[in-house]
């Protein structure tokens, strides 16, 4: 028993003292981004510059948990999400350092990047009304509180309250409008559901297109439909002929918009490479593939959006207010737990 | 194992916030009335599978018995998630299913509803009771039957009769890691929109980000489960029936006629469709669709890593689980039973919190070393622990401790301490006797609590997800990648690999050997 202790003690100490000295350059990223493209990407950065991508994916909340207890002796240099509030949330509990990067700045549309540069968006998503075309005319559509109308009763599709793109777009209205009529739309939202709000973006789109109707509109991201217009699967391409893409808010204030991004955490002993991992996945090169690939928006202005998104055409963006949005987040899941969304 | 839950009971001295308040007003009754549901629901099908298949394949003798009762076990490898993602597809509103329901009912079968979630944890989780019962039946001895069939009793006052009351003890132990297992799921109730305890955690803990709040939700799922652990008690024989000759004939299993083998193969057939053979049909549907994405260097690794730390963290849980029944049933002191009973609820609360418990565990520990590196060796090393192997394997083992012990145990009681304690008049000492007199004993129960633990590491997700060391993928974290993205064909290769090799695992640990026959 000693003996194998000892063993193993001396194989961690092998292990940790060889960890030490390795003089290759590597960057350590915690990602809850899980596509396929970001590892293509991370290759091409790693034969052009030498410098080797460590990964662990997970959700981006207990991401955030495993840095602020890792502590002064977290290994990550770089956090990687995708939703703004979890950036929001790991700036504010001090696992992020500014970037110093003149090039990122010059790459990136300033509306995506924290304005202490704490972390930088690497892809855009907007949450839009999806409607079936036979049932909805678009000209009935105008912004997301008119859902909250009498006239759409029985005939709206949410995603539960846990899902954090939902609590996102409320908190984004709370600072936008204010938390009463925030929370008279939900109620009148929560009135006109056709259903009790259950599965992902997807299963949304799906009810739309059921054979018999179930639903007429939803509110989900636009990748999901973009992905299933492409899908090889019959059904779900079905989808694609019946149902439309509104953006909302068009007239008023714009369409709610989310990104993915990164920033460098505040212990990274490799900020150098660090930095030049975010260079490189928002330059025009990275960015095209990056958001591409996934039916996302660039960050970069350069680069244009995949034929699906140009096909929908121009829309105006609600202002990104990043911070607002972190600081009406809790309010935000009070009021739909107040207003009885599931 | 203890230490890592102590955080937990901590909160009770926190004030509770107003977030926790309205997650009471608004929530908590709603996700009382789920889990009941769930918890009576899944409980009751589940027992009735589980009991009814492992006292067909004991009891009787049929047509592709041995081959059933081994394929029974196999929709244990199915993920629940992976199973309620088969289903949400399998009735799809374009299906014929839908159809047919659709024109009868005037409206669409719902497939994420509160009766399909049941149904769905009752077909992926009813094994557990099967391999738990069946290992129990197989060593049964012949003579209580004799005596029941002298009478003529058969048929199914032969299952009410002698059957459930003799099987009791081991339906509820078994299912009582059934519903454990209900109640720490996320995945499927979160992708369901079903709210029970897990979303007020996690709703605590990832919407209003209180952890505390959170820790406190877990202390409510945990009076849930003492609720269950006593009623486990209370219904469990209290009579110990305990062998005190080792020349214990096994039963002989009894001849059906073709009508009765069609009805049973039937039945079991019908089971095993349903809770295996659909989910593998569409998984081999999607990953035809998709194999030449998702064969790549990554999976083989990640292949390799699976065996890895199940294997290892299944002996050292089998190990464990060992020494602790052992002292659980030599009369325990109260104190040791409480703690015993604690090491169950690592697998009750969800992995997540378990996650994040087991990292502050680490840290300290890391904190600790560092202190004495900087000390005697006057350098800080940093982490030492946290973001090894180590780490991930130790929370694997304190979140299954509890299939281990729970299946060690309902054997221990079997086997009683008669010889045991014959062992130690003899002189042996308590180690000696241990491995000699009681582990040969108790093989065909380990077996089964290695199946099981190993299993569940296999499927495991979100210890393995946050506390794993870089670049490390298990299939079940391949699978969830894409899942996580809404695109679970995308995760079939992964997943179909997964079960391939629980199937192995579970062939090689029951493989038909030469069953020993006493007395013939």
């Amino acid at each position: 028993m000693k003996r194998f202790a000892t063993l193993v003690l001396l194989a961690f100490t092998t292990v940790s003292l060889v960890a030490c000295q390795s003089d290759e350059q590597v960057v350590n990223l915690y990602t809850s981004r899980h596509y396929d493209i970001d590892q293509q990407l991370y290759e091409m950065f790693t034969e052009e510059t030498g410098i080797k991508v460590n990964i662990i994916q997970a959700g981006g909340d207990v991401l955030i948990e495993r840095i602020v207890s890792e502590g002064a002796n977290s290994p990550a240099d770089i956090f990687m999400t995708v939703n703004v509030s979890l950036l929001e949330e790991a700036k504010e509990r001090g696992i992020l350092q500014p970037f110093n990067s003149p090039t990122i700045l010059s790459q990136v549309d300033p509306e995506f990047v924290d304005p202490q540069r704490y972390y930088t968006g690497l892809t855009m998503r907007a949450r839009i009304i999806a409607y079936h075309k036979d049932r909805v005319s678009p000209s009935e559509l105008s912004t997301y509180e008119a859902l909250a109308e009498p006239q759409w009763r029985g005939r709206l599709l949410l995603r539960t309250s846990s899902n954090i793109y939902n609590q996102n777009m409320i908190a984004s209205f709370i600072a936008q409008n204010g938390e009463a009529a925030t929370r008279s739309m939900i109620e009148g939202w929560v009135r006109n559901l056709a259903r009790e709000p259950q599965g992902n973006d997807r299963d949304q789109a799906r009810a739309l297109n059921a054979p018999n109707a179930m639903a007429d509109v939803a509110i989900m991201n636009t990748y999901y439909l973009g992905i299933m217009f492409n899908s090889t699967d019959t059904d779900d391409a079905s989808v694609g002929r019946n149902v439309g893409i509104f953006f909302p808010n068009q007239e008023t204030t714009g369409t709610h918009v989310n990104i993915s991004g990164a920033g460098i955490t505040s212990t990274s002993q490799n900020v150098a490479a660090a930095t030049k991992l975010l260079e490189f996945l928002t330059s025009e090169q990275a960015q095209a593939i990056f958001a591409g690939e996934n039916f996302e928006y660039p960050v970069n202005p350069n680069v244009q959006p995949v034929d699906f998104l140009l096909s929908l055409g121009e829309f105006k963006r609600q202002p990104t207010n990043f911070a607002a949005i972190q600081a009406n987040k809790e309010t935000a899941y009070r009021l739909m737990l107040e207003s009885n969304w599931n | 194992m203890t230490i890592a839950l102590i955080p937990v009971l901590f909160v009770v001295f926190v004030p509770a916030t107003s977030e926790y308040q309205l997650l009471v007003d608004t929530r908590l009754w709603v996700s009382v009335q789920n889990t009941v549901w769930l918890i009576v629901g899944v409980g009751f099908l589940s027992s009735l599978l589980g009991s009814t298949a492992a006292w067909f394949v004991s009891i009787y003798e049929f047509k592709g018995r041995q081959f059933l009762s081994w394929i029974l076990m196999l929709p244990l490898a199915v993920p629940s998630y992976i199973l309620a993602y088969v289903f949400v597809d399998v009735l799809r509103y374009e299906s014929p299913i839908q159809e047919v329901a659709y024109s009868l009912l005037g409206r669409y079968l719902n497939p994420m509803s509160l009766t399909s979630a049941i149904l769905l944890f009752s077909l992926g989780l009813y094994p557990y009771v099967y391999v738990v019962v069946r290992s129990f039946l197989s060593r049964q001895s012949a003579t209580m039957f004799d005596a029941a069939r002298l009478f003529g009793v058969r048929g199914v006052k032969l299952f009410v009769g002698y059957g459930l009351p003799l099987m009791r003890a081991s339906i509820i132990s078994s299912v009582v890691l059934v519903i454990m297992e209900v109640l720490s799921d996320y995945g499927l109730v979160d992708y369901f929109g079903i709210v029970t305890f897990t979303t007020l955690i996690f709703g605590s803990w990832f919407r209003f980000r209180q952890i505390e709040t959170a820790l406190r939700f877990s202390l409510w799922l945990l009076v849930v489960v003492f609720v269950v652990l006593g009623a486990e008690r209370l219904f469990s024989n209290k009579r110990r029936f305990a062998y005190a000759t080792t020349k214990v004939r096994s039963l002989r299993r009894m001849r059906l006629s073709p009508l009765q083998q069609t009805g049973v193969l039937m039945y079991l057939g019908g089971l095993l469709f349903v809770s295996f053979i659909v989910p593998l049909i569409q998984l081999t549907i999607w990953a035809y669709q998709t194999y030449e994405q998702s064969i790549n260097f990554n999976l083989a690794q990640a292949i390799v890593s699976t065996v890895l730390v199940s294997v290892m963290a299944g002996v050292a849980i089998l190990v464990l689980t060992l020494l602790l029944a052992n002292i659980g049933r030599h009369r325990p002191t109260v104190l040791q039973t409480i703690l015993l009973r604690i090491t169950l609820f690592g697998y009750s609360i969800p992995g997540a919190v378990v996650a994040v418990i087991m990292l502050l565990l680490f840290q300290r520990i890391d904190q600790a070393v560092d202190v004495v590196m900087v000390g005697v060796l006057g350098f800080q090393r940093g982490m030492f622990l946290t973001g090894t192997l180590l780490l991930l394997l130790s929370a694997y083992v304190v979140r299954f401790m509890a299939i281990g012990y729970q299946s060690i145990e309902s054997n221990y009681q079997k086997i009683g301490t008669n010889f045991t304690n014959a062992s130690y008049l003899l002189g042996s000492g308590k180690v000696a006797t241990l491995l000699k007199v009681d582990v040969p004993m108790l093989r065909q129960g380990m077996a089964s609590a290695m199946i099981l633990v190993v299993i569940d590491i296999i499927k495991e997700l979100p210890l393995t997800l946050v506390l794993r060391p870089f670049n490390f993928n298990t299939l079940a974290t391949l699978t969830y990648r894409y899942a996580a993205e809404e695109q679970v064909r995308m995760g079939a290769v992964a997943a179909l690999i997964m079960i391939g090799l629980s199937s192995v695992i579970i062939y090689l640990i029951t493989r038909p050997r030469k069953e020993v026959r006493y007395g013939r």
